[in-house]
């Protein structure tokens, strides 16, 4: 399963603020806490609406939670189009 | 469990009862009436009040992500749906005109193609959901 290339540092940050539970994140933010378990695993990249609103919960700019790895992008688009 | 995962777990649950009622029907020598198994999947009428009780407390009970996971999963279905009534059609044409000559068919056999689609659609979106929810990469989309 490829993984996606946008990653990020929520489980950082959560931590350095006061340990914040994925559940209080995800109140905070409007999601059930699965979610925040996919978006931290990296199994799921969250909307734009919700990187800004996770972003603000932590009192940061978006790209101070997530990053796009663009290596990681071509990476995954040359193993997908070698030939067998 | 989410309450997606909930719906999905009951919608397959309801199925695998529907079959087995069938299957005990036929056992017992009444395959005539076999077919008023599928009856059973009237129950799938339920699941919405599955997803009203399935409230968490915080309010948050659907977020971005099963939604996501439901467009997706209803997308695989309905394919699958389709192409599940186009097979049923197709193979009933060729039984019934093709190897069979028949120069009729009964009506009743019209709405088989339709309750298969049905149960297709059904069926499949709810393994989709449960396998997506398995962990699949997924994105937002907007």
């Amino acid at each position: 399963m490829a993984e996606l290339e946008i990653t990020n540092e929520i489980r950082r940050l959560r931590f350095e603020a006061d340990e914040m539970t994925q559940k209080e994140l995800a109140s905070r933010v409007g999601v059930t806490r699965q979610t925040i378990i996919a978006i931290e695993a990296g199994k799921y990249a969250p909307s734009l609406k919700l990187a800004f609103r996770i972003a603000r919960a932590f009192g940061l700019g978006v790209e101070g939670v997530f990053r796009f790895d663009p290596d990681r992008a071509t990476a995954d688009a040359v193993s997908e189009s070698k030939p067998e | 469990m989410l309450p997606l995962q909930k719906v999905a777990w009951f919608q397959l649950f309801v199925f695998v009862a529907a079959v087995v009622v069938a299957l005990v029907l036929v056992s017992i020598g009444q395959a005539g009436i076999a077919w008023s198994a599928f009856g059973v999947l009237g129950l799938w009428g339920l699941s919405p009040i599955l997803l009203r009780r399935s409230r968490g407390a915080d309010g948050v009970f659907l977020d971005e992500r099963d939604r996501a996971i439901s467009r997706r999963a209803s997308t695989i279905a309905f394919a699958a749906s389709y192409a599940a009534f186009v097979v049923v059609c197709m193979a009933s044409w060729a039984y019934f005109y093709g190897l069979r000559s028949a120069a009729t068919v009964s009506v009743h056999l019209l709405t088989v193609p339709v309750w298969v689609a049905f149960s297709v659609v059904f069926v499949v979106r709810a393994v989709g959901m449960l396998v997506l929810y398995g962990g699949e990469a997924g994105d937002g989309g907007a």
